[in-house]
């Protein structure tokens, strides 16, 4: 609790992960459709249709744990390709998405990935995505070459289709599953400090609890 | 007889000196607040809080805290020696017994009530006897002074270990007036998805309560007479005391229903229950409040686009009108008796005074934060009033080489204070009753704004704007927007509808009212009505889905045509001092869009797009990202090289609480010396400081550092005679409170 509390969690119940997910890719190759259909039980009601569309949260349980994800559009559009580091900073994890029907879209994730490792280094969980696979006949990016790619480059390879509702929701669980781990594993080589901490607060916990055990078998009471 | 309070929550505070009143004129709830600190373990878990109510008489209870759900649990002794607990659910602002319809504001009058009335408890929860006998704030706040060490005591010495006899199960007489405590709102049991039906009905619930409060406790009474003089007889049978209870409170105005055209519209907006696809994945759980699944995230408590509307509040700019409110809202006849006059700065007048306060929780908790933070004899308050002379000393010297500079030490101010607040204990009552576990960052953070940066305000706005003319970017961002004022739509490419005349109107007036509000939260709640309102004018279709490609192009024209340079500095404000972990959030989504907005629209025509980000803008977001990451790794260190601990100090004749900054490398010999100043200790060489270790209350060893205290709020010391007998100290205060000298009342 204290614990959380110092990190800034909202601690209401055990441990709760917050990531931040952003989503590149260019104009037209359904970031949009995507993270709409994964977060769509939202947008049933007509009258907020159209709103939240560029920012969406969704949380989850995963093994026990609590994740909040919040999931943050950009504008793909190569007019606004400068403004991408405004967005991407702190996020945890990036979607990057490409049209399998469109080559040049494809490219212009590579251009992303290049820029993402330049900028925040290895932290940061990468997704590639090949959506529009209901498309398959006019598929102009192989799944070899795309799967190679991502794996030269320490990211991760899925086919989704927005229209299908065809692979979204286990790439999003992929992806959280392993910001999970990099935040684990981040939190262990926080250096002797943070291991100092947690056993300081174990010692703690022990000084609390353990009176209390005693207290009725031991001494107080008599010699009260 | 039975003094009855003539509102809900006044408890009618008389006089403290000892023996010039009796027992009636504390109410329970005054009981609770002076004593939280002997019913409310939050460091001790329930198998602890079993231990200890095994040897307490039935009914006796203690609010601990679960370590594996991390969740408050109402504790209560048991007629056959067992102990039940009772979850306690917070959310949406309040308190309520997870099997019970009934929700309270805060803790305290969650288990005030219960005291009166069992509801879902098989019967009242009763206050330990020196509590219920004490005639006096000072004898309360000895005993208070205890903490957990009171339940190591015990008074009857007959009675070890084992469970009651028979003829001691309950109290056959009670001393103190009841007080009544109204629940928020009472509501037959209904299905789990009703959370966000349930916090609309609590706002609403809240509007009524505010015109109704004095009159509420005044329907009923007789019955309750009735019952508090009959409490010993019937208790056992609990049911007609329940029903008592709940018809009083289904008199109250505040448990009005709702109109039936919100629930309506409440109902509308909860989508169908999960229509998300079933994967077969048994470790992927889905949320269960499903209307709640896509609200904005949990740490960001900013209420989310959608949940916006024109009508929510700001309490940076509604602050003189709620002042001016609580003065007309009390009756002069109520408002005479709260307050003793004696002792204007007391922890009691304090505590009530938060406890009339009927505002949202959270203002209850800036309010407490306020007072404390002009006690400059609070830790807290020295903290406060030292870095705001410091800070108007700097800016009148113009000491500061840049804005970011400046608001920077403002926020790793408020980082600190805050993590002061939760230490040091020195709110009272403690936050945790106040408002709900998930709210408390945000409260506490509203609260840090009030008395930090809205003192500072006109100053800080005059630093900021010439900070920012010096280095020639409020110049530029002007230049910028009467450039892009010709064509603005055809070069930003907007392919959506944009504001009309009246709604651009509307929007730069909200942009204005930004200027006017200290708080960083205010301004992006704001930011956010502009943003949904863009959203609005876009009026696509119902299958066309719009994304940032449409937004922000929209957001631009909308900032180009309203024309307020000065947004440049209400952003960076924003980003620069809210609390970082924030930033992920919706209202860090649209600040972030706002930036990308500004930098757009100061970006070369025609420039190559990649060029587009000026290099300043490159480099400036690289630096706020490595100093964030920096910031969050200073503070942890920070957390483990000093701490504010609580320092209990008693002798026989005194007793005192103090908090102490205890920083790594200071010596238990030196922070002893620093008690002993403290509390005024003539014979230093015969008192040392002890702390709680296996179970025992032992002298502190030399070569303990502050980390080894962990990082529990409630961590304290005790400065007491190195020879100090323990079982003494329980007997004369938990036991003997009465006895020490002052009159009990007799019945």
């Amino acid at each position: 609790m204290a614990a959380a509390e110092s990190l800034g969690m909202a601690a209401a119940g055990g441990k709760t992960y917050s990531f931040k997910v952003v989503l590149l890719g260019e104009g037209c190759v359904g970031k949009t459709s995507l993270v709409l259909r994964y977060c769509e039980n939202k947008f049933n009601d007509k009258h907020i249709t159209t709103l939240q569309a560029s920012f969406l949260t969704k949380k989850l349980n995963i093994t026990g744990k609590r994740v909040n994800l919040a999931i943050w559009d950009t504008a793909g559009q190569e007019r606004f390709h400068a403004l991408g580091p405004i967005y991407y900073r702190d996020s945890n994890g990036a979607i990057l998405v490409y049209d399998v029907t469109d080559e040049d879209s494809f490219q212009k994730v590579k251009n992303w990935v290049k820029e993402l490792r330049k900028m925040l280094g290895n932290e940061i969980c990468l997704c590639i995505v090949g959506n529009k696979i209901d498309l398959e006949k006019e598929r102009h990016v192989s799944v070899e070459e795309a799967e190679g790619y991502a794996e030269s480059v320490g990211a991760k390879h899925y086919h989704t289709s927005a229209k299908l509702n065809k692979g979204i929701e286990e790439l999003f669980l992929d992806l959280c599953k392993r910001m999970m781990e990099t935040a684990q594993a981040e939190e262990r080589s926080r250096g002797n400090g943070a291991s100092h901490t947690s056993t300081a607060r174990r010692g703690v916990q022990i000084v609390d609890d353990e009176p209390q055990t005693a207290m009725p078998a031991g001494g107080c009471c008599t010699s009260g | 007889m039975i003094h009855y309070c003539t509102d809900a929550f006044a408890t009618t505070v008389m006089s403290r000196d000892a023996g010039q009143m009796d027992a009636r004129s504390l109410s329970v709830l005054d009981r609770l607040l002076l004593t939280h600190s002997i019913w409310l373990q939050l460091s001790i878990n329930p198998d602890s809080a079993h231990q200890i109510l095994q040897r307490e008489i039935v009914g006796t209870f203690l609010v601990c805290k679960c370590s594996a759900s991390h969740r408050k649990v109402l504790c209560v002794r048991l007629q056959e020696g067992g102990v039940s607990q009772y979850p306690i659910r917070e959310e949406d602002s309040t308190f309520s017994l997870e099997s019970s319809a009934l929700s309270f504001p805060d803790l305290c009058r969650l288990v005030a009530f219960y005291t009166i009335s069992r509801d879902v408890l098989p019967f009242p929860l009763e206050l330990p006897d020196a509590i219920i006998q004490a005639t006096t704030h000072t004898q309360l706040e000895s005993i208070s002074h205890l903490g957990l060490e009171f339940w190591s005591s015990q008074t009857s010495p007959g009675l070890p270990n084992g469970p009651p006899p028979p003829s001691a199960p309950h109290r056959t007489f009670r001393l103190i007036s009841p007080c009544f405590v109204n629940p928020l709102f009472l509501q037959p049991p209904q299905p789990s998805r009703t959370a966000s039906h349930k916090r609309h009905r609590f706002k609403r619930s809240l509007r009524v309560r505010v015109s109704n409060e004095t009159s509420l406790s005044l329907s009923g009474g007789e019955s309750d007479l009735t019952q508090g003089e009959t409490h010993g007889q019937n208790s056992n049978q609990g049911g007609p005391r329940r029903t008592g209870g709940l018809s009083v409170l289904r008199r109250t105005p505040a448990l009005t229903p709702t109109s039936e055209e919100e629930d309506e519209q409440m109902l509308g907006q909860i989508p169908p229950s999960n229509s998300l696809p079933q994967q077969g994945n048994t470790d992927l759980n889905k949320d269960t409040e499903d209307g709640e699944v896509c609200l904005a995230l949990e740490r960001t408590r900013a209420p989310s686009l959608a949940e916006l509307d024109s009508n929510s509040s700001f309490s940076s700019l509604e602050e003189e009108e709620a002042q001016a409110d609580l003065a007309h809202q009390w009756p002069p006849a109520a408002r005479g008796t709260r307050f003793p006059s004696a002792n204007p700065t007391s922890t009691l007048r304090r505590m009530t005074a938060a406890f009339v306060c009927v505002f949202a929780p959270e203002r209850r908790v800036a309010r407490l934060v306020d007072e404390l933070s002009c006690d400059k004899r609070s830790t807290f308050g020295s903290l406060v009033q030292d870095f705001l002379e410091k800070q108007r000393q700097e800016m009148e010297a113009s000491k500061h080489s840049s804005a970011v500079e400046l608001l920077q030490g403002m926020r790793r101010f408020l980082s600190q204070a805050k993590s002061l607040l939760l230490e040091a204990g020195e709110i009272e009552p403690p936050i945790e009753t106040l408002v709900p576990e998930n709210e408390k960052d945000l409260a506490l953070e509203k609260a840090l704004f009030g008395c930090v940066l809205k003192p500072l305000k006109v100053q800080l706005q005059q630093a900021l704007v010439s900070l920012h003319t010096k280095d020639g970017s409020l110049q530029k961002i002007t230049d910028s927007l009467l450039a892009n004022q010709e064509g603005a739509l055809e070069r930003l490419a907007v392919r959506v509808s944009v504001l009309d005349v009246r709604g651009m109107d509307r929007a730069k007036a909200k942009l204005t009212l930004m200027q006017r509000s200290h708080s960083p939260i205010d301004k992006v709640l704001l930011l956010l009505q502009v943003c949904k309102s863009i959203y609005k004018a876009m009026g696509t279709q119902p299958d066309q889905d719009v994304g940032s490609e449409d937004f922000l192009p929209a957001l631009s024209y909308v900032l180009i045509q309203c024309n307020i340079p000065q947004l440049l500095l209400e952003t960076e404000y924003m980003m620069e001092l809210l609390e970082p972990s924030w930033l992920t959030g919706e209202g860090g989504y649209y600040l972030t869009s706002v930036y990308a907005s500004l930098c757009l629209i100061q970006s070369k025509p025609g420039a190559t797009p990649t060029c587009s980000l000026t290099n300043e803008a490159q480099e400036y977001l690289r630096e706020w990202s490595k100093r964030r990451g920096q910031e969050a790794k200073t503070q942890k260190d920070n957390q483990l090289k000093q701490r504010f601990v609580r320092v209990l100090f008693q002798d026989d004749s005194r007793s005192g609480v103090r908090t102490l900054l205890w920083k790594t490398g200071e010596n238990v010999e030196a922070l002893s010396q620093t008690c002993a100043g403290l509390f005024g200790v003539t014979e230093p060489q015969h008192y040392c400081l002890f702390w709680r270790s296996e179970g025992e209350m032992r002298p502190l060893p030399a070569h303990v550092q502050p980390h080894h205290l962990g990082t529990h709020e409630g961590a304290s010391l005790s400065y007491l005679r190195s020879d100090h007998d323990f079982s003494k100290m329980r007997r004369l205060t938990r036991g003997g409170a009465v006895d020490l000298g002052e009159s009990v009342c007799e019945e």
